[in-house]
């Protein structure tokens, strides 16, 4: 085994991973069911958005982006959220 | 049906199993609730578990004042260490999570869904939360709220007012002439003061009725909240989120619901911000103050400067809060937008009128007490004679009254502004109370508007009669305006 062959391996050991790409919910392209990985706030903001059904693991899905807040639905119900904390929500689409 | 009624007797299947170990430690803390008597009479066991352990910072301070409250607490604290110890993660996120997921199974045992469709409230959003429809369709609606707080409430307004200054007044004083108190000063308080000064005020009830039932119909509905929605970038611009812009709508109206309204933004500093702002939202008591003076003085364009009023108070607004978005609230985080747009729902008449009901008996109470109050302060200083020209009680000339000489003492102040006389000054004082009383307390003042009308005698039946089909005339006259609303005018050329 060469050396690039354990570079080439390693890389597409790696690649399972990559695919499935984490981005920030004010990212996400409308429509495509995403899965929420990661939220990068305050114990204060975790909990209120916990309150709404927004806890780590949950599917949702973007309704509307038009550029201001976001529309998303998760659980059921529709929740309206600020661009500046959707960039705080990690997703990855499912 | 039969099953909904099975899970209605077994009480047990409504727990929600929150895992082994939160189970356990909710356990642990009930047996430590068990030992604090004066706790477990206020709270159920279980519930205050959960609750300590999601850490609910206001039933934390409410324990601290119960004995055993701290003990209590000290022991809560350890559980929930040991348990965060556990999972690595914020407890009240995991109950969180933990209800959803009952929820969610619940729901799938019981109801079907229908293959996910394009509901009807999506529909309705793609319109009103349109990039560039949403705020258009956001001021129609406001106009209409409007247009029936101003235009279609008046007749009933002028309903109010007709029986207070009516009916009311002389049944009042048929009532002290009986007892035998005819024309001495209690008549005087009763009449000028209290009547008329309470009565004042009464009269705005059908304004605020239609605008509280206005507000709760777009509360119900769930349009209320994608106003905050569609709001939200321009209130960004002065450090606030979309949901402080329903305080300021609502400041439109009157200010005191509108300063209540801002209990609904969860941040403290948004709350303090918001009810800064609010006051310079043109309430409809400061309509009749600005009629007053846009007509004294500038008569041919009066129209014009009472609205440029409205418009100065926005701008002052927006410059107040970007002003203190630089200084007092330099550090301030921006909030950013989080609600629930809840689906739209048929009204409720039973919850609108609840609301309306609550909102309005509020302000009735405030108009018996704080107004009742003013109103008998004021009539007492502009009934007590000063110096020696002054007169009796309750029978002085209003120049030598104890009221010019309190409000002349701060008419210098006042003298840079422009309008350094006594009579100005007391206005001002009496309309810190109630801007309304600022236009009332000239009439007095200047004895002008307030002739002395001598009724024809009437009977109580008559009065009764002229009560009643004074309401029915006004109800129709308030169906007449409502397509007024979108410029039409049915009622003819009297109006």
């Amino acid at each position: 085994m060469t050396l690039t062959d354990l570079f080439h391996s390693s890389a597409t050991r790696h690649t399972p991973q990559t695919a499935t790409a984490v981005l920030p919910l004010s990212m996400a392209a409308a429509g495509q069911p995403l899965r929420l990985v990661e939220i990068r706030a305050g114990h204060e903001l975790t909990h209120r958005l916990a309150e709404l059904g927004l806890t780590r693991g949950v599917e949702l899905k973007v309704v509307q982006d038009a550029g201001g807040p976001l529309l998303i639905s998760v659980r059921g119900s529709r929740i309206a959220i600020g661009r500046g904390m959707a960039h705080k929500l990690m997703v990855t689409p499912v | 049906m039969n099953l909904l009624n099975e899970t209605a007797v077994a009480p047990a299947a409504k727990v929600v199993d929150y895992g082994r170990k939160l189970e356990a430690a909710i356990q642990a803390i009930q047996a430590d609730i068990a030992a604090y008597p004066a706790i477990q009479q206020q709270y159920p066991a279980r519930w205050l578990a959960i609750k300590l352990l999601e850490q609910d910072h206001d039933l934390q301070t409410r324990l601290l004042a119960i004995e055993g409250g701290p003990a209590l607490l000290t022991k809560t604290q350890l559980a929930y260490a040991r348990l965060a110890a556990d999972y690595g993660e914020e407890i009240d996120v995991l109950i969180a999570d933990r209800r959803y997921t009952y929820i969610h199974e619940l729901v799938g045992r019981v109801m079907q869904k229908p293959p996910e469709t394009l509901s009807l409230t999506d529909k309705i959003d793609r319109l009103v939360t349109h990039r560039l429809l949403g705020v258009p369709i956001f001021m129609a609606v406001m106009w209409v709220v409007f247009k029936l707080t101003a235009v279609v409430s008046a007749p009933l307004l002028d309903w109010v007012d007709g029986v207070v200054s009516g009916p009311i007044t002389h049944w009042a004083a048929a009532l002290l002439a009986w007892v035998g108190l005819g024309g001495s000063w209690v008549e005087a308080l009763a009449l000028d003061g209290v009547i008329a000064g309470v009565g004042g005020v009464l009269v705005f009830v059908p304004v605020l009725m239609f605008l509280y039932v206005s507000l709760a119909v777009l509360e119900d509905t769930g349009y209320m909240a994608r106003a905050a929605f569609v709001m939200d970038g321009l209130m960004n611009r002065i450090g606030l989120q979309g949901k402080s812009f329903l305080p300021m709508m609502v400041g439109f109206g009157c200010t005191v619901p509108a300063i209540y309204a801002t209990r609904t933004l969860e941040n403290e500093k948004d709350r303090i911000l918001t009810g800064l702002l609010v006051p310079f939202m043109s309430c409809g008591a400061r309509l009749p103050v600005y009629v007053l003076f846009a007509t004294v003085f500038f008569s041919a364009y009066a129209g014009a400067v009472v609205f440029s009023m409205y418009v100065l108070g926005i701008i002052t607004a927006v410059l107040l809060g970007l002003v203190l978005r630089k200084t007092l609230f330099k550090d301030k985080e921006q909030t950013a937008l989080l609600m629930e747009l809840p689906p739209y729902r048929r009204p409720n008449w039973r919850t609108i009128w609840s609301h309306t009901w609550e909102r309005t008996r509020s302000f009735i109470q405030n108009a018996w007490s704080l107004i009742l109050i003013t109103s008998v302060i004021l009539w007492l200083l502009m009934a007590i004679p000063v110096g020696a020209e002054g007169g009796s009680f309750a029978d002085t000339d209003v120049d030598h009254s104890l009221f010019s000489s309190v409000a002349g003492a701060i008419s210098p102040a006042l003298e840079p502004l422009g309008f350094g006389t006594w009579e100005a000054g007391g206005a001002l004082i009496s309309g810190f109370v109630a801007k309304e009383v600022v236009v009332s307390t000239f009439a007095q003042v200047y004895g002008m508007g307030e002739t002395a009308v001598t009724p024809a005698p009437t009977t109580f039946l008559q009065d009764i009669g002229q009560i009643g089909r004074g309401f029915g005339t006004a109800v129709l006259d308030t169906i007449k305006a409502i397509p007024l609303i979108v410029g039409i005018d049915v009622r003819g050329g009297a109006g």
